[in-house]
């Protein structure tokens, strides 16, 4: 929130750690790319009520998908900020996050 | 797995991230490269592990092997690691001798590994040569600077996070680590 009230848009994000590959479906690779500057994006996304609306407004008029609210605010033209999340901010996504969660979670109330 | 396996295990980061050495560190009560270390020597087809570790530790990782596995651990080895990650494979691969066809390599900072994905991995490298366990990317991924200001958003499709184990002919990484100079090499 603090960003955001100095940029106009701001989002959790988290600096890559491992190397990257782009494969096909059946993991067959086809390229590795330069981990260097590429950032995992998270929640929470702050930005403008205003920017916002008339971003995801422009993004429907266009048929265009926004996968983040920073793609909103760029689509009028606001550059967001990444601000490091240095803490652990999982989201469950596949099975397996379900048990990390909850070990986690368990281990934090002890 | 068709021919014999020996695994590198990789204790010898500087733990920049982490700001201390982390292989030895206790978590829920074990050393770090314990967890790696245990399910390695389960796996079918490892004969040997070579575990590389910071010079400094490596008295006290054999100390704790030795305590830990008794009679069995003389099937590991505690090298001292190379600088950079590849550094540390080539002299794991000089331990392991021309004797083993198969190589695995395994991070030990990944403690939640089972056996059964290093088996797959080892499965999988059979069937192609060489196989790594992967992840496919469930985040938005940006390019940043340093400071976090995002220079470009990519599309995610089609990327993969890569992990540990990886399984190579011992061969083909011995000629590999030769051609490569140091640099961008990762894996």
């Amino acid at each position: 929130m603090a960003s955001a009230e100095r940029t106009g848009a701001a989002a959790a994000a988290r600096k890559m750690t491992d190397t990257v590959r782009e494969a096909d479906e059946m993991g067959k690779v086809v390229r590795l790319l330069d981990r260097e500057g590429l950032w995992r994006m998270e929640t929470p996304q702050v930005v403008r009520s205003e920017v916002l609306r008339s971003g995801l407004g422009k993004a429907r008029e266009g048929g265009k998908m926004v996968t983040d609210c920073l793609a909103a605010a760029e689509m009028v033209g606001v550059k967001g900020v990444l601000v490091e999340a240095n803490e652990p901010n999982l989201k469950i996504t596949v099975p397996a996050d379900w048990a990390l969660a909850e070990a986690w979670l368990g281990a934090a109330k002890k | 797995m068709r021919g014999s396996a020996g695994a590198i295990l990789l204790a010898a980061g500087q733990g920049r991230r982490l700001g201390h050495d982390k292989s030895i560190t206790a978590i829920a009560g074990r050393p770090v490269l314990s967890y790696g270390l245990g399910v390695l020597l389960q796996c079918g087809g490892i004969e040997k592990v070579v575990v590389t570790v910071r010079e400094d530790v490596r008295q006290e990782v054999l100390a704790w092997v030795q305590r830990e596995y008794g009679k069995e651990s003389g099937r590991v080895e505690v090298i001292v690691g190379g600088k950079e990650r590849q550094d540390s494979v080539l002299e794991g691969l000089k331990a392991l001798g021309s004797g083993v066809e198969w190589v695995v390599v395994h991070d030990a900072a990944r403690v939640l590994t089972s056996v059964g994905l290093v088996e797959r991995v080892m499965a999988s490298a059979e069937r192609t040569g060489a196989a790594a366990a992967a992840r496919k990317m469930t985040d938005t991924v940006r390019e940043a600077d340093e400071m976090g200001k995002v220079v470009r958003l990519l599309d995610r499709e089609g990327l993969w996070r890569m992990e540990t184990p990886q399984v190579v002919r011992s061969e083909v990484l011995r000629s590999g680590l030769g051609k490569a100079v140091s640099g961008w090499w990762r894996e």
